[in-house]
């Protein structure tokens, strides 16, 4: 928990991570993303509370910080430094520093080592970052916005770089990002923050089954009162055409839609995004305002 | 303390600390060279200039002593040198301006410094890469914090050792009457490397208690500059304000500022530097120059010591607590330095302008046409009015640069309370005397010298006597602390101005002033009225030979030898100074001196201040040499330097041994009159008036040198024909002119313009009887100035008053109170 005169930035904030395994954290603008991460790395001390790495607190504890590597969404600070002095400031302090790697992935992306990193754009900044975070061979590696600004070519690549390092040596990643798709295929666990509290902490598809799209038609215009005894997330009527969201279990949500006799129902699968947005509209975060 | 030091940790300090000194490295580029382009630039320039301007001199005075016609050579030489006069000069100059910039250039690396290296506490960034970095909160302190210093500390020693092994040469220079100027500056660049590692430790303090960019680069410059412009102000307001201090200069010289601050080493060093050469003469002979300054003396060095080791230890425990969620969130990442720090700029900043406005108030009333004089409590009163408004004016200011006076009502509240704290502290330093401490004479071991003046305001008695042995020392200290101190002669008018604004209230005052000189060339002034009583107790304890001896002699302290008597009619001068010279050479003043000290030995309080009242002691001007030997003073006799100085001794009639030096050397002193001489005696009798005090010694002092009046004021019929043969005149303002009085009314005409004393003639037996009986002033214990009896002691008649132009010569003495019945009868 965080506090900034006396009100929570984050509060009764509980996540379990698995090793290995790739972490998403969702949120909407301002949730609290990157303070989380920020606490997890030990550069924010919680106001109550524990933020524990391998069983040990994490702020001012240097040992443990060398077991994690947060790829910071600024990289202004690294704006002065060539990524060959990028490599040596964090060989300097981090003593698992691989230069095999580092250079095995260097190749890869082909970034120029002796030019100063203002001179790279958005996305070489990122990719930098992103090879040192992998080159320290920290057991954890947090990654805030990370693929922000990366071309999709790119964007694989690092992707391919994590799984890499993942299923080599148990890396364990926790990354926030905006890009749905990307944690889509990428994370085995979610956690979508909203108002400095957790919404929900599950593997991902738990997260995907528990809401239900279904496409349907009636001959009668339907209601929410008509749908009550199901958790219901979005009503839209779009001409002849009824579309429901609804948390859930997906056979109970269709026997109950169907007990309004519709004309068809179709289940069609919901991404991430979507998921998302309508979780966010049940907490009142949604684009009504835009229409008063 | 256990909970705020625990669990210390300095993992990974050695790799941070070599990473931090090499992302310095560029800092400690411009500081070496900054180092070599001061202190060694300014020696080695100073070395050459004057090696060259020596040539100079040498190929000058060569060419002009040289045989006529084999000066060619040497006027070839001469010249060439001479015309690279010029440039040297300016090389000379131009080099000194560099290494000055270079100076200032080694100041500035040292603030600037801590905000490279400590970036992280202001700027979001570099907190998160530096607080996620497996470095432990100690290890990224001390980290920053030595690689700091070994960037900025060591060039500037290396630049202090390497500019005083090239500015031996100087050891030779005479600046100022300080012999060895090198010695003179030692202390003054030691106190400059002290003074910028306070500076160094006093911004890290201050940056660790601010978040943003703006109030990390300006608070530790608000606070270097506040801590001793408040410190310096509170002090000298609370010694000015204090009872019975008193300076002749209106900046004291305050060394405590040395401990509190970095800007306050500098400024009390220079104080002192000045000080010492500008015009402590008195005590240069007590104290060596070079030992003035705080930086040389334990008291102050040690405090400032332990008072920049707890800047780094508080710098420590802010820092390693700072928590990276407090970067660019506020102005001040700790609450209380906010509190601390604006109050301490509204102190500064609002007693300063209040400060000012409050002295100049009486020509604010003049100019709203108001009569009124403030004193010095509408002073004070009009100073804490101003305060309380100016205090929050700069508050709310500070508070809106930091963004805090969003929460209005919390603001005023701060607001309020600091303009409260600011004129609490003030006022009590104000009126409190510093808690006693400014009322304390100094301690008597640190003075090498005290100057006692002793005063009458309306009359011209005066001691002024200096006392160096150190148990006449401790008894004026302990004179000074039993004192009732008063507000008589506050430094906030002069004593002229109050004279003027309230004539009536220094009837009969009485002056102590006290001035003291200590080894470090520091001196103090008091002040005080004192009361008649108080007055008499002091004399009486004053009657110790060595103020005996110093009240005699009145001569320039570099008097070396006496040449004569000054008398202008004379033939020998000296600088404009007619004298008739000794009979022989030799007369040192150390001689006059020694032998007035051996017959003061024995002084009583009867024999120092009894014959004050008569012409019982003459005082004989000499003509003098002062200074040190000069060769080209082939003229003079003797081979000193001469000044226009004149000296003088006062001797008794009781000076055995210094009557006989005098004589020896053909000075002879012709005291006047004495007891065999005495032809004519009075009895004074004085009656108050309404401002009998005043009257009483204006009258006194009239009649003191005008005793040819009393024959008037007795009815001697003689007085008649010495009126006449003066052509005496009186103002008829009836007729509008002047006219001469008719025989019957000379007397009358004396006794009405002297109508409240009366004289008796009394035969000169009977004066004799009374003679014994006779005190000095200061032994009269009725009231100071009420009915006294005068005995008046002349050596010419009647008849020699009316036959010739002669001047009286006459002695008064007083006459004790238990006294008056044998002299009453007279005037019956």
């Amino acid at each position: 928990m965080c506090f900034e005169r006396g009100e929570n930035v984050l509060s009764g904030i509980s996540i379990s991570v698995p090793e290995g395994s790739a972490y998403g954290l969702l949120g909407s603008n301002g949730a609290g993303k990157s303070t989380l991460l920020r606490l997890m790395t030990g550069i924010y001390k919680p106001a109550s509370g524990s933020v524990k790495v391998d069983g040990e607190e994490v702020y001012d504890n240097a040992k443990i910080k060398e077991r994690v590597f947060l790829v910071s969404d600024e990289t202004v600070q690294l704006n002065g430094m060539t990524l060959r002095q990028m490599r040596d400031y964090y060989k300097t302090f981090y003593g698992s520093f691989s230069d095999e790697l580092f250079d095995k992935l260097l190749g890869t992306v082909k970034l120029p080592t002796n030019k100063k990193l203002m001179t790279f754009s958005k996305g070489m900044k990122r990719q930098a970052a992103v090879i040192c975070g992998l080159s320290c061979k920290t057991p954890y590696l947090l990654l805030d916005e990370a693929f922000d600004g990366l071309d999709p070519t790119m964007r694989s690549i690092v992707k391919q770089m994590l799984i890499d390092a993942m299923l080599d040596r148990k890396l364990t990643v926790i990354f926030s990002s905006h890009n749905m798709a990307e944690m889509d295929e990428f994370c085995d666990r979610v956690g979508l923050l909203h108002g400095g509290k957790v919404v929900f902490d599950r593997e991902l598809d738990s997260v995907k089954g528990s809401i239900v799209k279904l496409q349907t038609s009636f001959d009668r215009e339907i209601t929410k009162a008509d749908l009550t005894g199901i958790d219901l997330l979005s009503l839209e009527t779009s001409g002849s055409v009824t579309r429901i969201i609804a948390r859930g279990n997906s056979e109970e949500i269709v026997r109950a839609v169907g007990k309004l006799s519709p004309k068809f129902i179709d289940e069609i699968p919901l991404n991430l995004e979507e998921i998302f947005i309508y979780e966010m509209e049940v907490l009142g975060y949604d684009s009504s305002c835009l229409e008063n | 303390m256990t909970a705020l030091v625990s669990k210390i940790d300095f993992h990974n300090f050695g790799k941070y600390y070599f990473y931090k000194f090499k992302k310095l490295r560029a800092c400690f580029l411009i500081q070496m060279v900054a180092a070599l382009l001061s202190y060694p630039l300014a020696a080695v320039s100073y070395n050459t200039a004057l090696d060259f301007f020596k040539r100079l001199d040498a190929a000058r005075d060569a060419y002009y002593n040289a045989p006529p016609g084999s000066g060619d050579t040497l006027f070839v030489t001469y010249q060439a040198l001479n015309r690279q006069n010029d440039i040297m000069l300016m090389l000379f100059m131009v080099s000194m301006v560099v290494a000055a910039t270079a100076l200032a250039v080694i100041v500035f690396m040292h603030f600037i410094t801590p905000l490279i290296s400590f970036n992280w506490l202001y700027k979001k960034s570099c907190a998160d890469m530096d607080y996620s970095l497996p470095v432990s909160s100690d290890a990224r302190f001390w980290g920053d914090f030595l690689a700091g210093f070994t960037v900025v500390v060591p060039p500037h020693l290396i630049s202090i050792i390497l500019g005083l092994i090239m500015a031996q040469s100087l050891h030779d220079l005479n600046l100022y009457g300080v012999d060895d100027f090198l010695e003179f500056l030692i202390p003054l660049l030691w106190t400059g490397f002290l003074g910028l590692i306070m500076l160094y430790s006093l911004t890290i303090l201050i940056m660790g208690c601010c978040g943003k960019i703006f109030h990390a680069a300006a608070m530790p410059i608000l606070v270097n500059i506040a801590v001793p412009v408040t410190h310096y102000f509170l002090f000298w307001l609370g010694q000015n304000f204090a009872a019975g201090n008193w300076s002749s200069s209106a900046y004291m010289r305050i060394e405590s500022i040395f401990v509190t601050s970095p800007l306050g080493m500098v400024l009390s060093s220079l104080m002192a530097g000045y000080y010492t050469i500008e015009g402590v003469d008195k005590a240069l002979q007590y104290f060596t120059p070079i030992n003035c300054f705080p930086i040389q003396q334990s008291r102050y060095l040690i405090p400032a010591l332990i008072v920049t080791a707890l800047f780094i230890l508080a710098a420590w425990l802010v820092i390693r607590r700072r928590n990276a969620r407090q970067v660019g969130a506020k102005a001040f990442a700790v609450k209380p330095a906010q509190y601390i720090i604006h109050g301490l700029a509204a102190l500064m900043i609002g007693t300063l302008a209040a400060w000012q406005i409050s002295l100049n108030f009486d020509d604010v009333l003049f100019f709203m046409g108001s009569g009124y004089t403030p004193d010095i409590y509408d002073i004070v009163n009009i100073y804490s009015v101003l305060l309380l408004i100016a205090v929050p004016v700069v508050y709310i200011i500070l508070e809106l640069a930091a963004g805090e006076a969003r929460r209005f009502g919390w603001s005023l509240v701060r607001c309020g309370g600091t303009a409260a704290a600011v004129t609490g502290i003030t006022l009590a330093v104000m009126c409190c005397n510093g808690f006693g401490t400014f009322l304390r004479a100094p301690n008597p071991r640190n003075v090498g010298l005290v100057n006692v003046y002793l005063s009458e305001v309306n009359t011209d008695a005066y001691f002024n006597f200096d006392l160096t042995e150190r148990e006449n020392i401790e008894l004026i200290t302990r004179l000074h602390n039993s004192v009732e101190k008063n507000y008589a002669y506050s430094n906030i008018f002069t004593v002229a101005d109050r004279i003027q604004n309230n004539p009536d209230s220094y009837r009969g005052a009485i002056r102590l002033e006290l001035e003291y000189y200590t080894y470090n060339g520091y001196r103090k002034d008091c002040a005080v009225e004192i009361s008649e009583e108080t007055y008499r107790e002091i004399l009486r304890e004053l009657a110790i030979p060595e103020a005996m001896a110093n009240n005699c002699l009145d001569f320039h302290r570099d008097t070396k030898e006496i040449l004569g008597v000054v008398d202008d009619n004379a033939d020998n001068t000296i600088d404009g100074n007619g004298f008739t010279p000794l009979v022989k050479s030799g007369l040192t003043f150390e001689m006059v001196r020694d032998a007035i000290r051996k017959d003061c030995e024995n002084v009583t309080f009867e024999k120092m201040f009894k014959c004050e009242s008569g012409n019982y002691k003459k005082t004989v001007s000499l003509a003098v040499l002062c200074g040190e030997r000069e060769s080209n003073q082939a003229a003079l006799p003797t081979g000193y330097y001469s000044t226009n100085e004149t000296g003088s001794v006062t001797v008794y009639p009781w000076f055995k041994n210094t009557l006989a030096l005098l004589s020896e050397y053909g000075i002879e002193v012709d005291f006047g009159i004495s007891p065999d001489e005495y032809k004519t005696a009075f009895i004074l009798k004085s009656l108050p008036a309404e401002d009998g005090d005043v009257w009483y010694y204006q009258c006194y002092s009239g009649l003191r040198t005008n005793v040819e009046t009393l024959f008037g004021l007795a009815g001697d019929e003689n007085y008649i024909s010495y009126y006449k043969s003066r052509n005496f005149r009186t103002w008829d303002s009836d007729k509008g002119e002047e006219i001469i009085l008719p025989d019957g009314e000379i007397i009358n005409n004396i006794k009405t313009e002297y109508q409240n004393i009366q004289a008796a003639k009394i035969d000169v037996s009977q004066a004799m009887e009374l003679y014994p009986l006779c005190g000095s002033v200061y032994d009269v214990d009725t009231d100071y100035g009420s009915d006294h009896y005068i005995l008046v002691l002349s050596d010419i008649t009647g008849e020699d008053l009316a036959a010739s132009n002669c001047i009286a010569e006459a002695a008064f003495f007083f006459i004790p109170a238990e006294h008056f019945d044998k002299v009453s009868g007279f005037f019956e």
